[in-house]
């Protein structure tokens, strides 16, 4: 089972918003990483089958995904990053009208709405109508729709978003335990969402992708540019001034902040192994959404 | 003790290295697909009949359409049969009934066509197998069979209980204001929302309709040449309306 991706582009109009991107997934959890506006949904949405792309291919095990149409469909489940849902229907009917639009016949379809409700532990709401609904319940019926045809990829596009931390933790679990055989596409700019379950992260900024590597690996291209340094109170706004600064631990003697630099911020900085969110600011401008990051 | 450890040892290991020649090593993942790309060709493909070829899954899909459509699509239709069946048997002019209310059961109905992308699951119905084209498409063929057959029993009921149906008639009052309205609706869904195209139809329909009242003589004077030519390119536009629907035009319009 190969997804490729070849010099992938779409534009709207005289914006690029995804730009020459290039890649190959195979079974595993691949965390797609980037801030607002870097391209991830509208690769989500090419991947899905939602929008063209203006030029290059996405190929299903050699096969134009475009061409193959229905029958690289039925292979997918997608969770759109805004899922709209019919507000009179219940959480059981909704997943059975979606399991008829994914061509699933009534036994199956029956079988998949009792195993996934319980799965998302929506058993006990299944005859609530969804307008009646949390944020997390709505994204939990959510992911139940997109599990229903037991697809071969699964395509998720910040699909924690509206969870709370114990709903969070249950939805990476999983995705981890039924990456085995398939292919998961996650995009977030919640590095916590990935960071454990990830077999691959993909970063991507202004539409480019800047690098696909094991979370390891990627780590280690920033093994010296994260430092641990002691202030007093008073320099703190000056190091923020001059630095990306990740964390900022207050004590008695002062602050200890952690700053992501390409150099020693100051003679008594002193290394710090790097995480994945020192990764995510070093990568991206404080601007977009640091504060996602750091959840 | 140890002698016979050792000697079983010892059969082990010939064992093991005798059922070492019958090992076969499990092939890389990439291998496998391969061999079944490859194999794959030589599978004999289900040869499509005619009949799929052409009504592809829409009527497969219509059946399961039918039962979600919203309540107030069937109710709608079940009012117009009654409100119109007291037009018949009560009023002197049942073809104004067909008139004003012929096309407002299917008015409803294309809220419901375009609930999807109305309510924001468009984007996820985009992903699905059956895609929205589809979807709508069977939709707009319940609406219309259904319809249909709803305006067969009101013609029946005309003919038989009030007045004698005349084509002529039937054209300027049922099939022109019909086919227009539906035109003009669908033309509408595609580019907004259906929370302002119909209200903006319905309000269309009943200013032409109140205008025929009042001008029954003069639209009556009209040649029948002249509504025929309208109907045609009424049919004309609904029909490339659903060919944009087939091509997914109404929602890339905001992509």
């Amino acid at each position: 089972m190969k997804l490729t991706i070849d010099h992938l582009t779409k534009r709207y109009g005289k914006h690029t918003a995804l730009d020459n991107f290039t890649c190959d997934f195979t079974s595993g959890v691949y965390g797609i990483l980037g801030a607002n506006g870097s391209g991830k949904t509208t690769l989500m949405r090419m991947l899905a089958t939602v929008t063209t792309p203006s030029s290059g291919t996405i190929q299903y095990n050699g096969k134009n995904i475009f061409e193959l149409g229905d029958d690289y469909r039925d292979v997918i489940g997608y969770l759109p990053q805004h899922i709209g849902l019919y507000k009179n229907f219940t959480a059981e009917k909704f997943l059975y009208y979606i399991a008829a639009l994914k061509g699933l016949d009534q036994k199956y379809a029956s079988l998949k709405v009792n195993e996934l409700l319980e799965l998302v532990n929506l058993s006990d709401v299944r005859k609530k109508k969804v307008g009646t609904f949390s944020g997390g319940m709505k994204q939990r019926i959510g992911i139940a729709q997109a599990l229903l045809n037991d697809p071969k990829i699964l395509i998720v596009d910040e699909p924690t978003a509206g969870l709370d931390p114990k709903e969070r933790i249950r939805f990476r679990n999983l995705l981890s335990a039924i990456s085995g055989d398939r292919i998961v596409l996650l995009s977030t700019h919640i590095v916590s969402d990935i960071e454990f379950i990830a077999k691959e992260i993909l970063i991507l900024k202004s539409g480019r992708l800047l690098h696909k590597q094991d979370p390891q690996k990627l780590l280690s291209e920033i093994s010296e540019k994260v430092w641990l340094l002691q202030v007093s109170e008073k320099e703190i706004a000056k190091y923020q001034t001059l630095y990306k600064v990740g964390n900022i631990v207050r004590s008695e003697l002062g602050a200890e902040l952690r700053i992501i630099s390409d150099e020693r911020p100051s003679p008594a900085a002193v290394l710090a192994k790097p995480n994945l969110e020192d990764l995510y600011l070093y990568y991206f401008e404080e601007d977009q959404d640091v504060s996602a990051a750091q959840i | 003790m140890n002698k016979r450890t050792d000697l079983e040892m010892n059969n082990d290991n010939e064992l093991e290295m005798w059922l070492e020649e019958f090992k076969i090593e499990l092939p890389e993942e990439g291998k496998i697909e391969e061999t079944i790309a490859m194999l794959h060709q030589y599978v004999p493909e289900k040869k499509e009949s005619l009949l799929t070829h052409y009504i592809p899954s829409l009527l497969k899909n219509a059946y399961k359409e039918s039962i979600k459509f919203s309540i107030a699509f069937w109710i709608s239709n079940l009012l117009y049969l009654i409100v119109g069946l007291s037009f018949v048997l009560v009023a002197d002019d049942p073809y104004m009934a067909l008139f004003l209310l012929a096309p407002l059961p299917v008015l409803v109905g294309i809220v419901d066509i375009f609930r999807s992308r109305d309510e924001g699951l468009l984007e996820l119905e985009l992903s699905l197998k059956h895609s929205p084209s589809q979807i709508i498409l069977s939709k707009l063929l319940i609406i219309g069979i259904f319809n249909l057959v709803c305006n067969i029993v009101l013609f029946f009921i005309i003919h038989f209980f009030a007045e004698p149906v005349i084509l002529g008639d039937l054209l300027r009052y049922w099939a022109l204001p019909y086919t227009v309205t539906i035109a003009l609706c669908l033309f509408l869904s595609i580019k907004f929302r259906t929370i302002f195209a119909v209200p903006i139809t319905i309000a269309v329909l009943f200013t032409l309709g109140m205008s025929v009242i009042q001008l029954d003589s003069l639209y009556a004077a009209i040649p029948d040449l002249v509504f025929l030519t309208i109907f045609a390119v009424a049919l004309i536009v609904i029909t490339l309306e659903i060919n944009q629907i087939n091509k997914g035009v109404y929602h890339e319009i905001n992509d």
